[in-house]
């Protein structure tokens, strides 16, 4: 099978489908222009969108005119991440908001794709009630398809640990009740991607 | 004695007793093909999309063997226990001894079909006293609150309306929960919460396995099964053996094309992929177990025909497109495993008995085997199990009788016109309903007694010039019922320039052997008839046909049923639809329109037979009447008329009254358009026996629409 049999039909700009697919999807994008924009939407979105604890992983790495820099010790979270590998059910029983680092944008899909390896930095992204995800334009690829390369990179043989990928598509969801659309079942109620 | 199916009859006049319930039901399956439609239409190449899958699973399946054992050693690399389960006990077993060694009471549990198979969460709380098992996806813990079954394989407690899941969640939780949507999913959130952050196991499904790195694939929509997979100490993943494919690149095919077939979207909103077992804030020491599932699967590799049952991706869409699936939902039309595909399932891992309760619901319509992604051949896996079913426990009346409608047709016309008489005397009538199970409401077509063949041989046959040479298959009732509109076809294609030839020795197409499981006569019918048309086919003859059903038999039935033998595969190379080949071969003939049609009529309503869906979807036919200067609208459902061949022609819950409620919808939509559709045409005969029922519309074949 080739690759086109899969393809979108007339896609121009994969950043732009990919913020039009995740918008449909129910997520929210905040474009930003520079790694100080990113956290100041972050601690802007903790501000206006959280009702509680929120913990951000500790290794939000940018790069940004060349250099890259960890953003995550800006980010104005009340629960650090050691506190949170110390007691991580407590930490996940109080998690409000979790801001994560996406590894990639899939534009065909409208997914990030999140690379965790702690299963309590999954909890990040899916037993908080707000997600926000950074994610960098450069890492959006247009297919699915593209992936692959990466994910058995990841998973290679000598790799150590082999991480948990996820696609995230936007809030979690479910029809299971009259076929009526319900966000937010027990993953986040709300997914925003600051783009950089 | 044959079974008389009685629990069967009981269980679907109780779903047509239940409209409101089935209106739901009939919701969701539209939507279901709707977005899919929809969502094919956005990809470069659909068709090739399908084969795409066709190739992924015939391969994975063929090299199933060195696949288990590459997924085995790499996921053992991974640090994972790998346990191969022969069937459910052996995985009951693994996880009571599991449960027991790390004393475990809680288990928090992601939607897998695969452990229903097997009923694990019943057998681990009968072997274990102290052990909870508690689903967590909505619509499985709504039915599991309730102890049913799913009624559908996406949405499981699609049959609950929203007041009934208040009332569920009411009784559990100990507090009255307004029947608000909001304040239902506030008290699910609340309800397993403590569920996911209490338990000591989680169990999930996968949908796909892969080889190449030693993972499993996980998708949902709710999140549940990051959850499950991330949060208790032990992970466990119950994966049918099939799931298992060979590289990432396969597996990113197959996770797009789940969604894309179940529910109509490019991705479900989670996919997790889980190769090791991480660490948990401090705790290292943390277990992921892979359990891979036999229970039956390797006894169907190695059947030729149910073999292909491997190859389903789960995704539903079979029965989306089901008619009476859609109409009497999966707590009828199942066991645990719902819908067509659920019927050779069933009879593989859950045995005969269990699949032929709810087999005889195929109608033998085909639309199974059009949606499915992996283009499975679903009916005639069906058509086997049926075959099973009636070798063991015998033959209904009603369907011995009406596959034999070749004899009957035939002494019927030979008598006529007193056998119509006869047939159509209210005595007679009621005779038939009550004793031989056909239901006297039906208008049974008469029969003539100068047949086609009788016709056939005092017409003039010679073409001069002939620009092509055809075979007229001429099956039942063109020959029978309706000879005038054999000769009509015959004559259209002589003035446009194909000589026609009649052969008598052929017999009618069949197909109510492999809707009633007499795969046997229908391999008989097909050999004989495929026999006789190769000779001609190597004489340069196409063989064309006027009946849908036939060129459906000869194309994809009869190489079935003959092994893809080379004269079958040949003769289905050269079998037309009628409209397909004048279109194809005489376009350049005019045709005049036969009736009038008004500027400010309502168009021709067309109705496309289930059997020409697999073939042109009746494109042809619609490109020869406007061709003739008609206007022409499809109207339709996207599934069956609801006669199905004959099955519409048996009284009762397993003939005319399933028939006409699978199709009302139909009904409705031809007898409420506007402008008012006042004539439908149809190229099926049975089909145009059941509108002329359910509708107010005249019925025509477009051959009386068109002359040269």
């Amino acid at each position: 099978m080739t690759q086109s049999a899969y393809s979108s039909r007339n896609m121009q700009d994969p950043v732009e489908e990919f913020c039009t697919r995740f918008s449909k999807q129910a997520g929210m994008i905040y474009p930003a222009k520079t790694p100080e924009e990113v956290v100041s939407l972050v601690n802007g979105l903790i501000k206006t969108r959280g009702k509680g604890e929120s913990c951000c992983s500790s290794m939000i790495q940018l790069s940004h005119n060349g250099l890259t820099g960890n953003i995550s010790s800006q980010i104005n979270a009340t629960l650090c991440p050691e506190n949170f590998r110390k007691t991580p059910l407590k930490a996940a029983g109080m998690l409000d908001v979790g801001i994560t680092k996406a590894e990639y944008g899939i534009a065909e899909t409208g997914s990030i794709v999140d690379v965790s390896y702690t299963d309590e930095h999954r909890l990040l992204s899916s037993f908080s009630r707000v997600h926000i995800a950074v994610l960098e334009r450069s890492s959006i690829l247009a297919k699915l398809s593209m992936l692959s390369p990466k994910i058995e990179e990841l998973l290679r043989a000598d790799a150590r640990p082999k991480p948990a990928i996820t696609f995230i598509g936007g809030p979690s969801r479910t029809s299971d009740i009259e076929l009526k659309s319900v966000l937010g079942v027990h993953g986040p109620h709300e997914v925003h991607v600051v783009l950089l | 004695m044959p079974k008389d199916y009685t629990n069967l009859k009981k269980k679907i006049t109780a779903a047509l007793n239940n409209p409101e319930r089935g209106k739901t039901l009939l919701v969701a399956v539209k939507r279901g093909r709707d977005a899919r439609r929809e969502q094919l239409a956005t990809l470069e190449d659909p068709e090739e999309f399908r084969a795409g899958i066709k190739e992924i699973k015939t391969s994975s399946i063929a090299n199933l063997d060195s696949l288990l054992a590459t997924f085995m050693k790499n996921c053992e690399l991974n640090g994972n226990k790998v346990f191969l389960g022969k069937d459910g006990k052996a995985v009951v077993d693994y996880i009571l001894d599991l449960a027991n060694k790390n004393n475990v009471t809680l288990i928090e549990k992601s939607k897998s079909l695969t452990t229903e198979e097997i009923e694990l969460n019943h057998h681990l709380q009968e072997g274990k006293k102290d052990l909870s098992v508690i689903e967590t996806d909505l619509g499985e813990r709504i039915i599991q609150l309730v102890d049913e079954k799913p009624y559908h394989l996406v949405f499981p407690a699609i049959h609950k309306t929203q007041g009934e899941v208040a009332d569920i969640f009411s009784k559990t939780t100990g507090t009255q929960i307004p029947n608000e949507l909001p304040a239902i999913m506030d008290a699910v959130r609340k309800h397993l919460r403590p569920v996911f952050l209490n338990s000591q196991l989680g169990i999930t499904g996968a949908n796909i396995a892969v080889a190449e790195t030693g993972s499993i694939i996980v998708e949902t929509n709710e999140g549940n099964a990051r959850l499950v997979s991330a949060i208790p100490n032990i992970h466990l993943v119950v994966v049918g053996m099939e799931k298992i494919i060979s590289t990432w690149d396969e597996a990113l095919k197959l996770v797009m094309a789940h969604p894309i077939s179940a529910t109509g979207t490019r991705l479900t909103n989670y996919v997790s992929i889980v190769t090791e077992r991480l660490p948990f804030g401090e705790n290292t020491s943390r277990e992921l177990h892979v359990i891979i599932l036999d229970n039956g699967r390797t006894k169907m590799r190695a059947d030729p025909w149910m073999k292909e049952a491997l190859e389903c991706i789960r995704c539903g869409a079979c029965m989306n497109a089901c008619p009476t699936y859609g109409v009497v939902g999966g707590h009828t039309f199942g066991y645990i495993y719902p819908g067509p595909i659920g019927i050779p399932w069933t009879e593989e891992v859950h045995g005969l008995d269990k699949a032929a309760e709810f087999a005889h619901l195929c109608i033998s319509c085909g639309l199974c085997k059009e949606i499915c992604p992996a283009d499975i051949d679903i009916p005639m896996m069906i058509a086997k199990v049926k075959e099973e079913d009636v070798e063991q426990n015998g033959q209904l009346t009603p369907n011995k009788i009406l596959s034999q409608s070749d004899d009957f047709a035939r002494i019927a016309s030979a008598t006529a016109p007193v056998s119509n008489w006869v047939i159509q005397s209210r005595l007679t009538r009621s005779f038939m309903d009550r004793f031989l199970g056909i239901e006297k409401k039906r208008k049974l077509p008469r029969f003539q007694r100068r047949t086609f063949e009788k016709r056939f041989a005092s017409i003039e046959r010679t073409v001069p010039n002939p620009k092509g040479k055809i075979v007229y298959f001429v099956d039942l009732v063109a020959n029978y019922n309706e000879p005038e509109l054999g000769i009509k076809a015959v004559e259209l294609l002589q003035k446009s320039g194909i000589e026609v030839a009649f052969v008598p020795k052929l017999k009618p197409s069949g197909m109510p052997y492999i809707s009633y499981g007499e795969l046997k006569k229908a391999k008989k019918i097909a050999g004989w008839n495929v026999d006789l048309l190769a000779d001609y086919v190597e004489k340069g003859y196409d063989i064309v046909a006027t009946e849908p059903t036939a060129v459906y038999c000869l194309k994809f039935a009869y190489p079935k049923l003959l092994d893809n033998s080379k004269k079958s595969v040949d003769v289905a190379s050269k079998s037309f639809e009628y409209f397909e080949y004048l279109e194809k071969n005489c376009r350049q003939f005019n045709l005049k329109a036969t009736r009038n049609q008004e500027a400010d009529q309502a168009p021709i309503g067309f109705h496309i037979p289930c059997h020409q869906r697999a073939l042109s979807s009746g494109k042809f036919t619609i490109s020869a009447l406007e061709r003739a200067g008609y206007r022409v609208k499809v109207i339709e459902t996207g599934t069956c008329c609801g006669m199905a061949g004959t099955f519409g022609l048996k009284k009762g819950p397993l003939g005319y009254d399933l028939s006409m409620a699978v199709g009302k919808p139909l009904f409705d939509l031809f007898n409420n358009e506007s402008p008012a559709i006042k004539m439908i045409a149809t190229e099926s005969s049975v089909c145009t026996i059941q509108l002329e029922d359910g509708t107010n519309c005249e019925l025509v074949h477009p051959l009386d629409l068109i002359s040269p």
